[in-house]
């Protein structure tokens, strides 16, 4: 709900008070603002549940498994990636057939989430917005005031987390109510704000919203969300889709294509891979190539379907490949050929590439790459039993992994989720009012320009 | 001790900020306004679902309505915004043209249209000679007025609607426009929609 913001509550209530005496509503009421030049949309799929990211880019030499630290079902040594900024990680045989695409995303390995807490909401909720308690999710605020897209976004899936104060303009719907959303709407004539009706409604919202109780201010959002709507529904009804429109990502392009929302975020929940389970865990051999799939046809929708006569999707979305966090190496007590994991927030894996994104390298690294590698402190602080591998510190300057074994913790040594979000910040000029904090005396987490084009 | 402390910090701000967020009225939901439209104007025992005049049965989850996986649960999408206005008023628009059936000549063969309560069908049949005299006036209005809102909204509203209604701009409608028109906008009105 951007819009209100640019609008004080008393110039609501005036036009309230104008609007209880008159149906005739200030044009500028229809938020018609001037749409940004270029336009910039974000695409995130977030493999929820916990992903194992030793199953495609964080993957752990033969070796570990030999001397029964970590599992490794496909029971083969990973091949080396390098990156065009000389970063290098290991890669397990499911991501292979993502190598022809790896120009078009950056890997950042040792990506660390919220170190308080493991749990999956907990998490959910830290990397969509910082806090593992909730708050504002960090997408909405990419539909900055100017753009005049109607929706902040859509989404698909959000089963886990639900403590966010700003999503009311991320709407999740389904290829099916799409469908036929659109065709409904086109059988009725476009929304017109000069329209007798239109305006004897927002005067009644406008009048009713006059009082200071929950009433008022509800009264007053659905003035701001009515205001939107011919906006919506006018972009809505000129939407095309197609027979073949079978797929999530495919609505999504058509609504970026009409300026009906600048992002989407992806849940994809349909593969067991919270793997507690030693059955689950085994059937990541087949699992990883599923996501690796997933993710290979995602890039290649981008980069095959035309937003308009010159640029590709892929030209004008960033996108982004993550999970609330990786899993650990084994769990205690379990031979290594016959375990599942568990969570590991320490040390997390994030895909990037499309617009403004550096693409084809590789950022950051965790810890744990032999079994007589030794472990800093800060790491064993929080993993004496050696169960989870632990980010590497990070100069966030360079783009370098650090080499130095941290005594303590202190989460500025390391790439957090929370320098990501900046650093998306910073892509799309969000102000810095929204940029996320790394610890309790506000420090900002620093961006990661060496990430940006 | 110092962490403790931190935690519940932490805690009550997020509390705050949702508390903040949930301080403005949401809508009823799909579900609860279903019902009210159920109860209200039609007969026992029927077959009415609000889903079939908003496109999708899915779509009514935009609406605001209660959801819950075992992992989390709470009242969702119950916060007014663009897709949600326009939803209502999609379904308030195919429900008054539904409704408009009641000037057929012929009985609409329609088993849930049979199931209207006999005072909404003559209620609503009286805008079927729109804008004679006889369906344009006070009385009617009122008539249909209290059978749909009923006592959810103030009279004020009323007033509000009345005015509206025997607005000279209206009288070019068609009786079948005429009711779609009175239905939206007796129905997308906050006092009916809204949580109080």
């Amino acid at each position: 709900m951007k819009h209100i913001n640019n609008l004080e509550r008393r110039d609501f209530l005036k036009l309230g008070a104008l609007g209880s005496l008159s149906y005739f509503v200030p044009s500028f009421l229809n938020f018609s603002l001037a749409q940004n030049a270029e336009p910039h949309f974000f695409l995130q799929l977030t493999v929820t549940a916990g992903f194992d990211w030793t199953y495609l880019f964080d993957s752990k030499p033969l070796e570990m498994t030999k001397n029964g630290l970590q599992s490794n079902y496909f029971a083969q040594e990973p091949i080396p990636w390098t990156g065009a900024n000389g970063g290098v990680c290991l890669t397990s045989p499911a991501a292979q057939p993502l190598k022809p695409y790896f120009q078009d995303f950056s890997v950042l390995n040792g990506v660390m989430m919220s170190t308080s807490f493991d749990g999956h909401i907990q998490n959910l909720q830290y990397l969509y917005t910082g806090n593992p308690f909730g708050g504002d999710v960090y997408t909405p605020h990419f539909n900055r005031a100017g753009d005049t897209y109607p929706l902040d976004g859509l989404q698909s899936g959000f089963k886990f987390a639900d403590a966010y104060t700003n999503f009311d303009a991320t709407i999740p719907l389904d290829v099916n109510s799409a469908k036929n959303l659109v065709s409904e709407l086109k059988k009725r004539p476009p929304m017109d704000p000069s329209d007798l009706r239109y305006r004897y409604l927002m005067s009644r919202f406008l009048a009713n919203g006059q009082g200071a109780g929950q009433f008022s201010q509800g009264s007053l959002n659905m003035a701001e969300a009515f205001g939107q709507s011919p906006n919506l529904v006018n972009k809505l009804r000129q939407v095309q889709f197609g027979e073949n429109t079978k797929e999530f990502v495919q609505v999504a392009s058509e609504f970026f294509k009409h300026g009906i929302i600048k992002s989407v975020i992806i849940e994809e929940g349909d593969l067991t891979i919270d793997t507690h389970d030693i059955v689950n865990a085994k059937a990541m051999v087949k699992t990883s190539v599923k996501i690796a799939d997933k993710i290979a046809k995602l890039i290649k929708h981008l980069k095959t379907t035309p937003f308009n006569d010159h640029k590709s999707l892929m030209d004008v979305t960033t996108f982004v490949v993550t999970s609330e966090f990786s899993r650990s190496m084994r769990q205690i007590r379990k031979p290594i050929d016959d375990t599942g994991t568990d969570h590991n927030q320490f040390s997390n894996t994030v895909l990037v590439g499309g617009k403004g994104i550096k693409t084809g390298c590789i950022f950051g690294a965790s810890d744990f790459n032999s079994s007589s590698e030794e472990l800093s402190k800060a790491h064993l602080s929080l993993d004496a039993l050696k169960l989870k591998a632990f980010a590497k510190p990070f100069d966030h300057r360079t783009m370098k992994v650090r080499q130095d074994l941290p005594e303590v913790l202190d989460v500025a040594d390391y790439m957090t989720y929370s320098h990501f979000a900046n650093t998306l910040f910073k892509l799309y000029g969000v102000s810095k009012d929204h940029y996320r904090t790394i610890d309790r005396n506000g420090t900002l987490a620093s961006t990661l320009d060496g990430l940006l084009t | 001790m110092k962490l403790k402390i931190f935690t519940f910090s932490i805690f009550l701000l997020i509390s705050a900020s949702v508390m903040a967020v949930l301080s403005s009225a949401q809508f009823q939901g799909y579900v609860a306004i279903n019902n009210v439209l159920k109860y209200r104007l039609f007969q026992e025992d029927n077959d009415f679902n609000f889903g079939k005049f908003i496109a999708s049965d899915d779509l009514g989850r935009l609406l605001g309505f209660y959801s819950g996986d075992g992992n989390s649960s709470g009242f969702q999408n119950g916060n007014p915004n663009a897709t949600n206005m326009a939803i209502w008023s999609l379904g308030f628009s195919s429900l008054g043209i539904w409704l408009a059936h009641a000037c057929d000549p012929t009985p609409f063969e329609d088993k849930t249209f049979q199931q209207l309560d006999p005072l909404v069908l003559q209620s609503v049949r009286n805008f079927c000679q729109w804008p004679s005299a006889k369906s344009r006036n006070k009385k009617n209005l009122g008539q249909l007025w209290d059978l749909f809102v009923n006592y959810d909204a103030p009279e004020s509203e009323y007033v509000a609607w009345e005015k509206y209604m025997l607005m000279n701009e209206l009288k070019a409608k068609s009786p079948e426009g005429i009711i779609e028109e009175a239905v939206v906008t007796m129905l997308l009105n906050p006092h009916f929609l809204l949580r109080k």
